[in-house]
């Protein structure tokens, strides 16, 4: 889908057939992808893990907003603020993921 | 309360001449043509096809993770920066820290995130920027840089006024020194203006040399463009001694003005008074300065007008000196010019040795003074001058010489 409007943007209710019921090891090489770190790296993730431990900036937490934005074609609205308070590690990125019909069959 | 002095420490340069400050002055004293082929854009055709492109890969500077932070014009003046700071033997210990800072001129910003932003949103049609977009484009970036990777706590800022940024950041740095704001100013320029939005638009100005750039020439036809950075230590003389450090030179004035006329139409009134105003500064007669690294763009007007104003403000003195322009070689950095040049004016004044212009051929009675044609010349060199006469009529001169205790 192409929108040249970017101001006006369209939360998207879809329902993506390709999306895991375990969201873990994809969200994990997604964050590696939006820090530009080794893929490998993704394997020692859990939902455990801090965003913290991860030494993940806020600007990075936005980036890795982004970077699952454009993956499933959704938007996270969401400023860095909240994003900072709201999520302290990973399963809460997960968490986040799937309040935005990630991981579920059909979507809410 | 004496005025503190001003030295130069050490300095650092990465150009289309060389990866360091050796190299570019070697390239410069044997001649060497830096202009290579520009690797042609996805985005489009343009006729600029040379430059003076740095040669080092710069992709491996970081690991990736930092490197997306920075635009090619940060990562060349944090080379630039730290190859000058390891030259001054200067270590910067949290005492120093807020007493050393830092001034990157930049003529225009972190470009290749421009052009990376409208790849993004007009091509690729992705609907958010890359977050690091913002600050890989202010104009500050490469000073941040550079007081973060060297550890610079003092005043810093960024600094620009087109193809004079760089000499207006050694006004600025000199000026900390002399007011004792400063200890020590590790001060340049740096440009990155090989892309293709940024070449497009001098494209349009045709004043880019269709074949190589012949500043003074008679048959002159434009200026090519370059990239590089250059940076210098500027350290209070008493700070410099107290550490025994070397002193390549003195850093001995500025002098700036503005045209006040016209954006792209040079004036000689602004120019002149830039010289006149920089040799005051400097406390220097116009009988002392054996060298001036022009502005020597080689359009027809730069040119012309520059020598021009040189012989209004030298008078006989005109005949005694060397003039060149290191453009021809190097390519014009714009922002970061000057401080590309600043090695030139070092190398003269330490070697006795005047870089010569480059691809001359035929003298232009418009221009004729002592261009230094095709070779290097060897002669005393006590002082100095660099200038920089930028679109929109900004001027800046600044004055080397010397270092005498």
């Amino acid at each position: 889908m192409i929108r040249l409007d970017h101001s006006t943007p369209v939360v998207l209710n879809l329902s993506h057939s390709l999306m895991p019921a375990n969201l873990l090891p994809e969200l994990s090489k997604l964050i590696t992808k939006s820090l530009s770190i080794p893929e490998e790296n993704a394997k020692e993730i859990t939902e455990e893990t801090t965003l913290e431990s991860l030494e993940i900036s806020s600007l990075e937490l936005v980036e890795i907003l982004i970077t699952i934005e454009e993956e499933y074609d959704l938007e996270i609205d969401i400023d860095a603020v909240e994003a900072r308070d709201s999520l302290q590690t990973v399963g809460d990125l997960i968490e986040l993921g799937r309040k935005h019909g990630l991981g579920t069959s059909s979507a809410e | 309360m004496t005025i503190p002095r001003a030295v130069i420490t050490g300095y650092g340069c990465i150009s289309s001449l060389g990866n360091n400050a050796p190299e570019t002055w070697a390239g410069m004293t044997e001649g060497r043509n830096g202009i290579s082929s520009v690797n042609p854009s996805e985005l489009g055709e343009i006729s600029i096809s040379r430059a003076g492109v740095v040669q080092r890969d710069l992709s491996k500077m970081f690991e990736p993770r930092l490197m997306r932070q920075y635009d090619r014009v940060s990562l060349l003046a944090i080379l630039a920066a730290k190859e000058a700071l390891a030259h001054s033997g200067l270590e910067i210990t949290e005492e120093l820290s807020p007493r050393a800072g830092s001034i990157i001129g930049i003529g225009n910003c972190g470009w290749e995130a421009v052009e990376e932003g409208y790849v993004r949103s007009l091509l690729e049609r992705k609907r958010r920027s890359k977050i690091f977009a913002v600050p890989r484009v202010m104009p500050s970036a490469p000073t941040s840089s550079v007081s973060m990777h060297l550890g610079l706590k003092g005043p810093s800022f960024g600094v620009t006024s087109a193809c004079s940024s760089s000499n207006h950041a050694f006004a600025a740095a000199l000026q900390h020194i002399r007011s004792g704001l400063a200890d020590v100013m590790v001060v340049g320029g740096a440009e990155a203006p090989i892309m293709f939005g940024i070449l497009w638009a001098w494209e349009a100005l045709r004043i880019v040399a269709p074949g190589p750039c012949s500043p003074f020439d008679l048959n002159r036809r434009g200026l090519v463009l370059g990239e590089g950075s250059g940076v210098i230590v500027l350290e209070s003389l008493e700070h410099a001694r107290a550490r025994g450090a070397t002193i390549h030179a003195e850093f001995a004035g500025a002098g700036s003005s503005a045209d006040a006329s016209n954006l792209v139409i040079p004036s000689p009134t602004g120019p002149e008074q830039a010289l006149r105003s920089c040799l005051q500064d400097a406390r220097l007669n116009t009988g002392d300065i054996d060298y001036i690294n022009a502005h020597g763009t080689g359009t027809k007007a730069n040119d012309a007008i520059e020598c021009t104003v040189i012989r209004r403000v030298f008078g006989e003195q005109a005949e005694r000196l060397s003039l060149s322009s290191t453009k021809a070689m190097h390519g014009h950095a714009l922002g970061g010019a000057g401080a590309i040049e600043m090695i030139a004016c070092i190398g003269a004044l330490n070697e006795n040795l005047v870089p010569p212009t480059i691809n001359f051929e035929t003298p232009d009675p418009e221009c004729a003074l002592d261009v230094t044609p095709n070779h290097a010349r060897e002669r005393e060199v006590r002082a100095v001058l660099s200038n920089a006469f930028a679109f929109g009529g900004l001027n800046s001169v600044v004055a080397l010489k010397k270092f005498v205790d």
